[in-house]
């Protein structure tokens, strides 16, 4: 009788546990996927900004160096951003991110080597090299957008 | 004679150049010909190739005729293209006379771009989109085909596309014309500016920013009730956004100089990055216009009327 009243609390709690970690896998998603979703709009905001200082849009000439930071930093962060394989949910993420690691890395290399290439570009001061560096991150959003992002809605 | 393409004979290349034009362009080529300076022809057909240069890009033709992921070379095509109705891959337009278009007169070349029609007399599948090339004026295909005489050849054999059985058949094509194409020509419209019908001209004979952002029909014709107002996922391909001036579902809080901007380096207004199609359609053509014609094109995307439309949405 014990061991009945055992094996079904086992069973019980093994189901409860079945159940809950189904439900924790749900809310890790999205949360992973608005974590991912902020990153982003990070690395957007920095770009938006350098961008519109380097066409003389807004006079903060000043805040350039942050912006290069920032998206130095993002870049760095940004594969973690993509460890969880989300399945689902309100993303725009293709399945194709974690079918083709390899081509996905390839742009992952690419936004690094272009934010640190800008980033050392605003320190040295010389705007031309900027200018163009800039240009490079816009290439890199746009080819790992082209490949792993669905398209907008 | 340095400097002309060597594929074109001078003499039908020039007269491509008269035919559908005035009568006296044939004397006055007489004249040309016969008293001609050699370094004012040179200048001419240089000249030609790059606006050829220019239209191609202008037209989105080296994106859908390149197959750059695959490292393909300069518009050897086999680049495949989703459709509903199968995988089309691209055909080889460079100047190679067994696999490419190099054995083609220029009146070939109008023809499948005016009418969708190959030598053979067969016509073209409407992914091929001659629906809008049909409006282009007969001097840019021209130039287009004169820049085509001096890009590198590429022996690369043609792909078979892999389509469904009922739309395999080439005659498909031709009573998909008969109900829902028409050949024309480009008409400026009067009581518009210059900048805005330069802007049609680019947007409709060119750029075809319809073919992807207007919806269609069950039969793949365009649905011109929902002009440019976005097109679904899976109604071609991937589909794309609506771009008319509506503040909710389109592009109405977009400034001027923002669309400009999208439109040669890709970034939006909030600092994102184009993606998809479009991405492509901008590296690859979009960002070597221009900047008065880039400012052409938004001109006449903002004057087109609002239309509330959610491409994605319950209604599609
Ligand atoms: C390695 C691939 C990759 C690179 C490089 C990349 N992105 Fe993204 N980006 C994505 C994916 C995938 C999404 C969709 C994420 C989702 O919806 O879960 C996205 C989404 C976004 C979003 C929308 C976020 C939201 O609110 O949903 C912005 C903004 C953005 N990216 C900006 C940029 C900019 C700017 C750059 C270049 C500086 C860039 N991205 C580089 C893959 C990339
Ligand atoms: C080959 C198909 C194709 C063609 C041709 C094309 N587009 Fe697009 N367009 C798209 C797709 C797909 C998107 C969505 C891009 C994304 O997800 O980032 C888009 C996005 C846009 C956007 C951004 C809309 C938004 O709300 O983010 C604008 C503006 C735009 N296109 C304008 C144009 C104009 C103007 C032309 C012609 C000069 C054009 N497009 C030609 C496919 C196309
Ligand atoms: C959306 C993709 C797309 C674009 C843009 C496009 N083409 Fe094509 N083109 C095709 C496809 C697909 C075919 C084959 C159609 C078929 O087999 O029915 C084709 C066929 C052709 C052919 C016939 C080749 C042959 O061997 O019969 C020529 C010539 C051509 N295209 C030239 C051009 C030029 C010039 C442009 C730009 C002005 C252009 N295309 C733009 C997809 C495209």
């Amino acid at each position: 009788m014990r061991i009945f009243t055992n094996t079904a609390a086992i069973a019980v709690s093994a189901i409860a546990l079945s159940v809950g970690t189904a439900f924790t896998v749900h809310a890790d998603d999205s949360a992973a996927i608005k974590y991912r979703q902020a990153v982003m709009r990070a690395v957007g905001g920095h770009t938006g900004g350098a961008f519109a200082i380097m066409k003389g849009q807004v006079p903060y000439k000043d805040n350039l160096l942050a912006h290069a930071i920032g998206l130095d930093q993002m870049a760095r962060i940004l594969p973690s951003t993509f460890e969880q394989k989300t399945q689902g949910g309100e993303t725009r993420a293709k399945a194709e991110i974690w079918q083709d690691a390899a081509g996905f890395q390839e742009k992952i290399r690419e936004i690094q080597t272009a934010a640190a290439g800008f980033l050392a570009a605003v320190e040295s001061g010389d705007q031309a090299a900027a200018r163009e560096k800039l240009g490079s991150v816009g290439e890199s959003c746009k080819g790992c957008h082209r490949k792993f992002r669905e398209k907008k809605p | 004679m340095q400097g002309v393409p060597q594929e074109i004979p001078r003499e039908e290349a020039l007269s491509a150049w008269c035919s559908g034009r005035r009568s006296w362009c044939g004397a006055a080529l007489l004249v040309f010909v016969t008293f001609s300076v050699a370094a004012e022809t040179t200048a001419e057909i240089e000249r030609l190739r790059e606006r050829g240069a220019y239209v191609l890009r202008a037209s989105g033709c080296v994106a859908c005729h390149t197959d750059e992921d695959n490292g393909g070379q300069f518009l050897a095509g086999g680049r495949a293209i989703e459709t509903k109705f199968g995988t089309f891959y691209s055909p080889n337009i460079t100047f190679d006379r067994e696999q490419g278009i190099g054995a083609w007169k220029a009146e070939d070349f109008f023809r499948a771009l005016r009418h969708g029609i190959a030598p053979d007399g067969t016509s073209y599948s409407p992914v091929f989109p001659y629906t809008s090339y049909t409006r282009m004026r007969r001097e840019d295909m021209f130039a287009l085909w004169v820049y085509l005489a001096s890009v590198a050849k590429s022996a690369r054999k043609n792909t078979a596309h892999e389509l469904a059985w009922y739309v395999r058949p080439r005659i498909v094509n031709r009573v998909w014309k008969l109900l829902f194409f028409e050949s024309g020509v480009f008409r400026p419209e009067p009581g518009r500016s210059e900048v805005w019908n330069r802007g049609a001209y680019l947007v409709k004979a060119m750029a075809h920013c319809g073919e992807c952002h207007t919806p269609r029909t069950r039969f793949g014709a365009l649905d011109e009730t929902l002009a440019y107002a976005g097109a679904a996922k899976g109604s071609s391909g991937e589909g794309a956004p609506n771009i008319t001036p509506d503040a909710e579902t389109g592009i109405g809080r977009w400034s001027r100089s923002e669309l400009v901007d999208y439109l040669s380096e890709g970034m939006l207004p909030d600092g994102d990055f184009a993606g998809g199609a479009m991405a492509e359609i901008i590296d690859s053509g979009l960002a070597y216009l221009k900047p008065r014609d880039l400012d052409a094109i938004a001109e006449f995307i903002m004057a087109l009327p609002p239309i509330r439309h959610d491409a994605d949405g319950p209604e599609g």
